[in-house]
């Protein structure tokens, strides 16, 4: 099974099971979880689901295309199911059934791996999916998001797509994947990562990746302060959806820009990886720094729920009576 | 499993299905299982018997024998004394029709009963004995809702957590369904088997035929009887290759926790990854794996044995071998990665490394770990002529000690600093003395951990150890009560067992030389060396009391002068020695007879010329005869001895002199020669902490006479 054809598969799957199939995000994210598609929609009551490929870059883990497993640019493919079903395990199960690879036949393992991801302000309790030894799923139930509480809960499956190629296409090299159309995973991607492992650990310039940075963080706090997306949200305190402020706006009751405050929340979190992969940071600046990326995340957050708030939560509607009506009073508080 | 039925009571069983729970987190929960339960069946008077958890990563199971009912509770409910209650004709007071209406009972039903503090009015209560299943129905969700995790987790709309998804529960007395509710599930009799093995619903028809249905299903549920398998299965494949198990307790547990119906299957790697570091390799094996490691004569053997769940039911040969093909690629892929970082890392040397710690915080309040390698290597040279040792190789070691903490491999596996440093620099031509030292020097790692064998190794490992602890309490950040977050103590602990190795060093003043490195810090903390030599004391404390001493012994040595736990040691062996037999007393009265009278503070110089008693000149030839012997003596306890036999100098002396004579000057004199003899004391321990006299406590009753 090429690369291709496996993505297709889990198109098929995942569609049939009522997700959306959409588009990878256009910006440098770390994982798929940063996909608006992810990261909004997990807010909030409103039921989500959708499938999607996500190229993830990831600058430490470059080995300048010498290493035939490890790669600073790859493919997750993105599951999110909201609310998150109670056969939920079962349903993952299928999805590699049909890829061909068969319970019976396999040491499939649920190994404890909680995720926590401190830019974002999200966390969730789950495993990785070992398949006879080799981690190819990170299965989360996020329980909180931009260090909001959710409610619903939502599943996430994330697939290393090189990882189950590689086990499908039983080749023991990365590049020697067969792509689709007769081109190999090499000849699509070698090139590039020892470009990009030479300029993310020795080329980069990280006087300017800091200016960026400083940039970056200014104009996020712009497009959020501006409407009086308030600042400084305890982690994981209370949130309270019935006490959400109104929409944001600003004088002139345009609604708050938080899709393009997201957009910089993405790039300086790219940025951050971009100088940690070039030891720019210590310990404690690096602390700070992720600080600061997660500050603007939460901010995002919010102003992404009281958007959907004041717009009435859309599908709800859609759901109502249906299976998936949620409607309800988020709840109170989590302790 | 009990046959009990009937009158006698019946079996209970509850399986709490759940999606995988933490390996590491089974044991513990289920553990938390059988204690709560045994407190609510106490508390639901239920008497219990054979109470018993035991599950898998996807169950937790609990299972007890149970009567039929509770037993009754009867109990009197007390009013106001019988005095107040009647009246003189013996009708029923306005407190007594009271009473009786408040406990809803007719005042004729009131009885007196008789108390401690008199007769009362008392109404009879009994709890009626409900049957068990009745109970249950109620004790078995507050259980499961007892059940507390280190993180816990929502995964439906109510508001009850657990650690991850609860998916069913079978709740059975016997043959009888206990109903009830738990977050979104409800109990039944309907259990599930293996997910890939038996995949769909076992039904249980009663408790007793629990155990047996799921082991069709391909469940080994009780978590001992999978250790056995495991343990008999990689013995056995360990066996017939000739070779011996790494680490097999903690591998063990977590293949008992994570399967459910475990079969051991055997591969292997290529044998080029054995120049790998050692460690490394096993790390790789054990820790990121799983699996077992293999050696022959201390070496590794390029096989693994690994734990498969659904190892199909027949051991079909080919599914195996799918499954071993698959783990074998995967350790494959682990270990290329390792060799990636093993090529990047040795393409850079650990002096030119050394540098690079510039940039790694230690500590925000202590400089970067390149200001901590500087002060270590300080400290290395003072060592180094006290412990022996070649200062250049121990200057060398310090200074790398902390390089490979900028290196690939040691952020991919932060558990292997210090090895991974051992064998870099051994690869670089560094002097094996400095890459075992650098390999060595972060033991012992966790109680009972091996110490550090080579002396240089054990040179080091104190530098960077008293570089740390002094640090730490200069700037504040002391441990105190249960709070040690930088796990000072143990750290202390290492230096004290360290120390004892090397009777020679003087503590006291390596601590000094560490606070005179440290000392420019901003914030720094007067006392810092006295409040760390006592922190040092409380570890060696603890060590003394744990090998069998006395706590008066105990308190006594470490309250005496010692610079090193070995002279602490020493001494208290000693005197334990010593106190045991007739000389003891001797020592203990000497000590008596001069410990007291010299007031705290005494100044007075010594001046032999005076001595004009012959008493006071014998007792100054004693003494100095005494300080030389006991320089000499060839072990503690004949220098205790030495001064046991001051005895009849000292008596002789306070049997025919005054000390506390009226004139000031011979008062002076007098007791500059006591306290003389009590210096020769001081060293060893605080003997006035030492109170059981051996015998004769007159004797020591007559000088307190004869001083005042």
């Amino acid at each position: 099974m090429t690369v291709q054809e496996l993505i297709n598969k889990l198109n098929e799957f995942w569609s049939k099971q009522g997700c959306s199939i959409v588009q990878p995000y256009d910006r440098p994210v770390g994982a798929g979880t940063f996909h608006p598609a992810t990261f909004f929609r997990v807010l909030g009551p409103e039921p989500w689901r959708v499938g999607y490929v996500q190229p993830t870059r990831r600058p430490t883990d470059g080995r300048y295309g010498e290493n035939p497993n490890r790669l600073q640019h790859y493919y997750q493919y993105q599951v999110i199911l909201k609310p998150a079903p109670s056969n939920s395990q079962e349903l993952y199960l299928a999805s590699l059934s049909h890829l061909g690879i068969k319970k019976t036949d396999h040491d499939i393992r649920f190994l404890h791996d909680d995720w926590e991801s401190p830019t974002l302000g999200a966390w969730g309790l789950g495993w990785e999916v070992r398949l006879d030894g080799m981690e190819i799923t990170q299965f989360t139930y996020f329980q909180e998001v931009g260090g909001l509480a959710l409610e619903p809960i939502a599943v996430e499956l994330t697939y290393g797509i090189e990882r189950l190629s590689l086990y499908l296409q039983g080749v023991e090299s990365v590049f020697d994947l067969e792509w689709g159309g007769g081109i190999s995973y090499g000849e699509l991607f070698h090139t590039a990562e020892a470009q990009f492992s030479r300029y993310n650990f020795e080329k980069s310039d990280a006087q300017q990746l800091l200016h960026f940075f400083n940039g970056c963080e200014q104009e996020a706090n712009a497009l959020l302060a501006d409407h009086g997306t308030s600042h400084g949200v305890k982690h994981g305190a209370g949130h309270q959806v019935d006490q959400q402020p109104d929409q944001k706006t600003d004088k002139n009751g345009a609604p708050a820009l938080i899709l393009p405050a997201y957009d910089a929340c993405l790039q300086l979190s790219h940025l951050f990886n971009l100088l940690d992969a070039r030891g720019a940071l210590s310990v404690t600046e690096r602390a700070r720094y992720i600080g600061r990326v997660r500050s603007v995340a939460r901010r995002c957050a919010q102003g992404y729920l009281a958007l959907r708030e004041a717009q009435g939560f859309p599908l709800l509607e859609r759901s109502a009576g249906g299976t998936h009506d949620r409607r309800r009073k988020a709840r109170v508080s989590h302790e | 499993m009990s046959k009990l039925g009937g009158k006698l009571g019946g079996e209970l069983l509850l399986e709490i299905g759940v999606e995988e729970v933490p390996a590491f987190l089974v044991r513990s929960t289920l553990d938390q299982l059988r204690d709560r339960a045994t407190e609510l069946f106490t508390l639901a008077r239920l008497e219990a018997r054979e109470v018993r958890s035991y599950g898998t990563p996807r169950r937790l199971v609990l299972s007890a024998v149970l009567p039929n009912r509770q037993q009754a509770l009867v109990t009197d409910v007390t009013g106001p004394p019988a005095a107040a209650a009647y009246d003189a004709g013996g009708k029923p007071t306005a407190a007594a029709v009271g009473f009786a209406a408040s406990q809803g009972v007719k005042v004729t039903d009131l009885q007196i009963v008789k108390t401690g503090k008199g007769d009362y009015v008392a109404v009879r209560v009994t709890q009626p004995a409900l049957p068990t299943a009745n109970v249950l129905k109620q004790l078995l969700p507050t259980l499961v809702g007892q059940l507390q995790f280190p993180k816990m987790m929502h995964w439906h709309e109510g508001g009850q957590r657990f650690i991850r998804p609860l998916r069913w529960l079978v709740a059975l007395f016997d043959r009888q369904v206990i109903p009830f509710a738990f977050a979104d599930v409800t109990s039944g009799r309907r259990s599930v088997g293996h997910r890939a093995l038996s995949p769909g619903a076992v039904t249980i028809a009663r408790a007793a035929d629990y155990q047996s249905r799921l082991r069709r299903a391909c469940v080994l549920v009780d978590d001992e009887e999978r250790r056995s398998a495991i343990v008999q299965g990689v013995r056995d494949r360990a066996t017939a290759l000739g070779a011996s198990l790494l680490d097999e307790e903690a591998v063990t547990t977590q293949a008992v926790y994570s399967s459910e119906w475990p079969v051991v299957v055997e591969g292997g790697f290529d044998r080029a990854y054995l120049t790998l570091p050692k460690a490394l390799l096993v790390a790789v094996l054990e820790h990121q794996q799983g699996y077992f490691g293999l050696q022959k004569q201390g070496k590794l053997l390029p096989r693994f044995l690994c734990v498969v769940d659904g190892g199909a039911r027949q051991q079909t040969s080919t599914r195996l071998a799918t499954m071993i093909k698959g783990h074998e690629r995967v350790l494959k892929a682990r270990l290329e990665d390792a060799r990636f970082y093993l090529k990047q890392d040795l393409a850079v040397t650990l002096s030119d490394r050394v540098a690079t710690l510039k940039g790694v915080t230690f500590h925000e309040k202590l400089g970067s770990l390149h200001d901590k390698t500087t002060r270590v290597v300080e400290l290395a040279r003072w060592l180094a002529p006290k412990l022996g040792i070649d200062v250049k190789e121990a200057e060398q070691a310090a200074r790398l000690s902390k390089a490979d903490l900028v290196t690939g491999l040691v952020r991919e596996f932060p558990e292997l600093q210090g090895v991974i440093g051992g064998d870099y620099a051994a690869r670089q031509g560094e002097a094996p003395a400095v890459a075992t030292a650098i390999a060595e020097h972060y033991r012992p790692r966790f109680t009972g951990d091996a110490l550090p064998l080579s002396s240089l190794g054990q040179l080091l490992s104190l530098a960077d150890k008293v570089d740390t602890i002094v640090g730490y309490f200069g700037v504040g950040l002391a441990s105190t009560g249960s709070e040690d977050p930088y796990a000072l103590r143990r750290q202390a602990a290492g230096i004290v067992q360290i120390a004892a190795l090397h009777p020679g060093l003087d503590l006291s003043a390596l601590l000094n030389q560490a606070n005179a490195l440290l000392k420019s810090t901003k914030g720094w903390r007067d006392g810092t060396v006295e409040a760390v030599r006592k922190f040092l004391g409380q570890r060696l404390e603890w060590q003394l009391l744990s090998e069998g001493y006395t706590n008066e012994l105990v308190a006594a040595v470490l309250a005496g002068e010692w610079n090193n736990p070995a002279g602490a040691q020493r001494w208290i062996a000693a005197l334990q020695a010593i106190l045991a037999t007739p000389a003891g007393e001797d020592l203990l009265t000497v000590y008596r007879r001069v410990g007291r009278i010299v007031p705290a503070g005494f100044s007075g110089t010594l001046q032999p010329e005076q001595f004009t008693e012959v008493e006071e000149r014998q007792l100054y030839a004693a003494c100095e005869a005494a300080g030389r012997e006991m320089a000499a003596a060839p072990d503690a306890e004949a220098a205790l001895i030495v001064l046991a036999r001051l005895r009849s100098p000292v008596d002789a002396f306070f049997n025919k002199v005054m000390v506390m004579a009226k004139e000031q000057a011979v008062q002076t004199k007098r007791l500059a020669l006591v306290n003389e003899v009590k210096k020769l004391f001081q060293p060893i321990a605080d003997f006035s902490k030492i109170s059981a006299a051996p015998s004769s406590p007159a004797a020591a009753q007559a000088d307190r006479v004869r001083e005042v």
